[in-house]
C-alpha cells in the first residue's frame, strides 16, 4: 500500500496531514480543490490549525487561502466552546457517585490533547457501565434531554442490540449525547472486554469525568471506524488515530500494551488495519514489526481497495466513478454484515425497507 | 500595462452561455469569488444584464465558491420546471421555479457566503464609501436599509454591500462584497423613479420575499471591488412614510449593540467579533436616521461625511 496509490485530489491533502511543509510545492489551482476535499472530508480545521501554527507555512500560502483556514479555525473554536458547554450542563445534571467517561472527541478536548485541534465535533460521546445506565439516563431524562428515537424499533435496536442509547439532546442545544454502556455493538464480533475498559479508566484533573487508557482510546478509534461506520467519509478517523499513536505511544511498552489491549477487544485485525493506512497515508511512526496477527493476503487487498475508494475524500461537485459508487455499496453491506448476525440483518433490513415505504404511502393517501 | 478585460456586457450571450455551460464563470464580488455554472439561456440573459459591468473572468486558477445552477430532477425537467442549487455538488434548499433562477443564484451565494466566510465579523448591513470615507449602515430587514443604499449609490457614493458589512478583524477595514442590490415590493418603482440611470433586471413577482427585480452595481463600485475602506460613520436607517427628516445621535454603547446582534455570525466568533465590533463603535460617530424622503436622507448623509472630513 504506497501513499501515491491515492486518487489524485487526496495527495495534497495526505502530503499535508503528513507534513504542513508540503504547502511550500503547492499552486493556487492545488490549493482550489484541496481547500473543497479538505472541508468535505472535515479535515479543513486540523489543516489549518497545522498550517497557521507555522510562521514559514503562513508565509507560503497564496492570498486567498489564508482565509479559508481562518475561518476553519473560527467554526472549529466554535464547536470546541459548544462541546464545553454540554459538558458543563451534563456535569450538573449527572449524580456525582455516577463514573461517566467520556469518549472519542470529548476525551480529547478535556484531556487537551493535539488530536482535539482544529477538529469539529459532531456529538458528546459519554460511557457509564452497563449497571449505572438507567440511573445515567433516568437523571438526563429528569433534566431535560430527549431521546431521538423515531419509534418503538428504534428504542429495541439501540437498547438490545446497539452499544449506545437512542441519541440524546436537550432542547436548543447544538450537540447530541450520544450514551454509551461499552464500545462496540453488543451483536458484532468484536466484543470489547468492559473489565479491560474499567480497570485502564483515567480521571480527568480538576473534573469529574474519566477517560480511557490511551490503548483503549485507540483500539476505540480502530473499532469506531472499521467496525461501527460505513468507511465513506471518515479519513478524519484515521487522522485521529494518527494523533493519538503520536501522542501516546512514545515507548515500546505503550506499543506492547496497545497490542494487548487490541487482543483483548478482540479488535487486533482493525487495529492491524488502522495501523496499515496510517503508516501508509499519513505517515504515522508503527514500528516495523506489527505484534499482532496479519489477516489474510486476499482479505487485505479487498480492504485496500475498499478503503482507499470510501475512505479517501472525492472532488465535490463531480458524480463518484463507478468504481467508487460499487465501493461504498460494498463498504456499507460489510458495515451491516460486520454489525449483527445474518438471520438479524435480515430482519432489521426488512424492517427498515418497510418503514421507509410507509410514509410514502401515508403521503399519498393524504394527497388522495 | 494588459488591457482591462472584457465585461459581462461585452461578451455576446452565447459565448457567456457557452462559458457557463463549460467550466464555469468567475464572478469577483470583491471578498469572494464565485465559479458559477449553468445551463438556461434566460438565466444568462439576465445575469448578463444586472452583472454587467462585472470583469469576464473564465479561466482562474481559484474561487473560493463552487456552484452550479441546474435544471429539475424527473418530471420536473419538463413539468412546471424547476432550478437548483448546488454548492459543491450539495444542495442546500429546495428547488426553484425555473423562471427564477435569478433571485435562487442571489440567494444561494449570499447563503454561502453567510455559512463559510467565518475569517471576517458579517455584519447584516450595507457599506458604501463617500470621498474616501466608509458609511455602515445597519438595520433589521424591512427598514428600507438596500434602497437607500441604492439612491446613495446612484448619487455618486461607491456601493460595497447592500447586505454584508464584511469587517476583517485584524485591520478593521470593510471589504466590499459588490453585488446587484435586491430591491423588493415598492422599492423596485421608488428607484426606478429616483434616477434615469438605475439599471434594474426582471420583476421577480411571487419569491418568498414578495416582488423581487436586481439593480446593477455602476462601474465605479465594481471596479473598485478590491479597495477595504476604514469605517467613518454609523448610521441605523429608519424609514417612515412621510416622515420629517431626523437625525439622533447614538451613544457608543447603542451603536454596539445594534451593529452586534444585527451579525449573522458574531456568536460564532465570540471574543474576535467583540473587539472588532467595540473597534468600530468606538471609533465612528453614530446615528438614526428617520426619513420620508429618500434624496434628503442622501443629501443629510454625505453633508454629515463631509462635515467631518472637515474636522480632521
Amino acid at each position: 500500500m504506497r501513499p501515491d496509490a491515492a486518487p489524485r485530489p487526496a495527495l495534497h491533502l495526505l502530503a499535508l496531514l503528513r507534513d504542513a511543509g508540503h504547502c511550500r510545492t503547492m499552486t493556487l489551482a492545488d490549493w482550489d480543490a484541496t481547500l473543497r476535499i479538505g472541508r468535505r472530508a472535515r479535515l479543513l480545521g486540523v489543516l489549518a490549525d497545522r498550517l497557521l501554527d507555522r510562521v514559514d507555512c503562513r508565509a507560503a500560502l497564496p492570498a486567498p487561502v489564508p482565509g479559508h483556514l481562518q475561518a476553519a479555525c473560527n467554526y472549529a473554536a466554535y464547536r470546541m466552546q459548544q462541546m464545553r458547554m454540554e459538558l458543563r450542563a451534563l456535569d450538573a445534571a449527572l449524580p456525582r457517585e455516577i463514573t461517566v467517561v467520556l469518549l472519542k472527541g470529548a476525551a480529547y478536548v478535556v484531556q487537551g490533547l493535539p488530536a482535539a485541534r482544529g477538529r469539529i465535533p459532531s456529538d458528546v460521546d459519554l460511557m457509564v457501565r452497563r449497571d449505572e445506565l438507567d440511573r445515567a439516563e433516568a437523571a438526563l431524562h429528569a433534566a431535560g434531554w430527549r431521546s431521538g428515537a423515531r419509534d418503538a424499533y428504534d428504542e429495541r435496536y439501540y437498547r438490545e442490540w446497539s452499544h449506545e442509547l437512542p441519541p440524546l439532546r436537550y432542547p436548543g442545544h447544538p450537540l447530541e449525547v450520544d450514551l454509551h454502556h461499552t464500545i462496540a455493538p453488543v451483536t458484532s464480533r468484536t466484543r470489547a472486554d468492559d473489565a479491560t475498559l474499567l480497570a485502564g479508566l483515567q480521571a480527568v484533573p480538576a473534573s469529574r469525568f474519566f477517560v480511557l487508557a490511551p490503548a483503549d482510546q485507540i483500539v476505540h478509534a480502530a473499532i469506531h471506524l472499521f467496525q461501527d461506520s460505513e468507511l465513506t467519509g471518515h479519513l478524519r478517523d484515521l487522522v485521529d488515530i494518527d494523533a493519538l499513536v503520536r501522542h501516546h505511544l512514545r515507548d515500546e511498552a505503550g506499543w506492547e500494551a496497545l497490542f494487548a489491549h487490541a487482543e483483548r477487544h478482540r479488535a487486533a485485525r482493525l487495529l492491524w488495519y488502522a495501523l496499515r493506512y496510517c503508516r501508509a497515508w499519513l505517515g504515522t511512526p508503527v514500528p516495523a514489526r506489527i505484534a499482532l496477527q496479519a489477516p489474510p493476503r486476499l482479505a487485505c487487498r479487498g480492504m485496500d481497495w475498499l478503503v482507499a475508494h470510501c475512505c479517501l475524500p472525492q472532488l465535490p461537485g463531480e458524480p463518484p466513478a463507478l468504481s467508487t459508487r460499487v465501493a461504498m455499496v460494498a463498504a456499507r453491506a460489510r458495515y451491516h454484515w460486520l454489525r449483527m448476525p445474518v438471520s438479524m440483518l435480515a430482519l432489521h433490513l426488512a424492517h427498515k425497507g418497510w418503514r421507509r415505504l410507509r410514509p410514502r404511502r401515508a403521503a399519498a393517501g393524504g394527497a388522495a | 500595462m494588459s488591457p482591462a478585460p472584457p465585461r459581462l456586457i461585452d461578451v455576446t450571450e452565447r459565448s457567456l452561455l457557452s462559458a457557463l455551460r463549460g467550466e464555469g464563470v468567475c464572478i469577483d464580488y470583491g471578498a469572494c469569488r464565485v465559479r458559477v455554472r449553468a445551463r438556461d439561456p434566460a438565466f444568462v440573459r439576465i445575469l448578463r444584464d444586472v452583472y454587467r459591468h462585472f470583469p469576464f473572468i473564465e479561466h482562474t486558477a481559484f474561487a473560493d465558491l463552487h456552484v452550479r445552477l441546474a435544471r429539475g430532477r424527473g418530471l420536473r425537467r419538463w413539468l412546471r420546471p424547476t432550478v437548483r442549487f448546488a454548492l459543491d455538488g450539495v444542495e442546500p434548499f429546495e428547488p426553484f421555479p425555473a423562471s427564477d433562477a435569478l433571485p435562487l443564484y442571489e440567494w444561494g451565494v449570499n447563503w454561502c457566503f453567510g455559512q463559510r466566510f467565518n475569517q471576517h465579523v458579517l455584519l447584516h448591513a450595507a457599506v458604501l464609501e463617500y470621498r474616501g470615507r466608509g458609511i455602515v449602515m445597519a438595520a433589521i430587514p424591512g427598514s428600507g436599509k438596500s434602497t437607500l443604499a441604492a439612491a446613495m449609490m446612484l448619487r455618486g457614493f461607491r456601493l460595497l454591500s447592500d447586505e454584508f458589512g464584511v469587517l476583517a478583524p485584524a485591520s478593521g477595514l470593510f471589504l466590499p462584497m459588490v453585488k446587484p442590490v435586491a430591491l423588493k415590493n415598492r422599492a423596485i418603482d421608488v428607484i426606478r423613479g429616483f434616477s434615469a440611470e438605475a439599471l434594474i433586471g426582471p420583476v421577480f413577482a411571487g419569491t418568498r420575499k414578495g416582488a423581487v427585480a436586481h439593480l446593477a452595481p455602476d462601474a465605479a463600485s465594481v471596479a473598485a471591488c478590491a479597495q477595504a475602506v476604514r469605517p467613518a460613520l454609523v448610521v441605523f436607517p429608519a424609514y417612515r412614510r412621510g416622515a420629517a427628516l431626523q437625525l439622533t445621535p447614538q451613544s457608543p454603547e447603542q451603536a454596539f449593540a445594534r451593529l452586534a446582534f444585527n451579525s449573522f455570525n458574531y456568536a460564532l466568533l465570540g471574543p474576535l467579533a467583540f473587539h472588532a465590533v467595540a473597534d468600530v463603535a468606538q471609533a465612528c460617530p453614530a446615528y438614526e436616521l428617520r426619513y420620508g424622503a429618500l434624496d434628503e436622507a442622501v443629501a443629510c448623509l454625505q453633508e454629515r461625511l463631509d462635515a467631518q472630513r472637515g474636522l480632521c
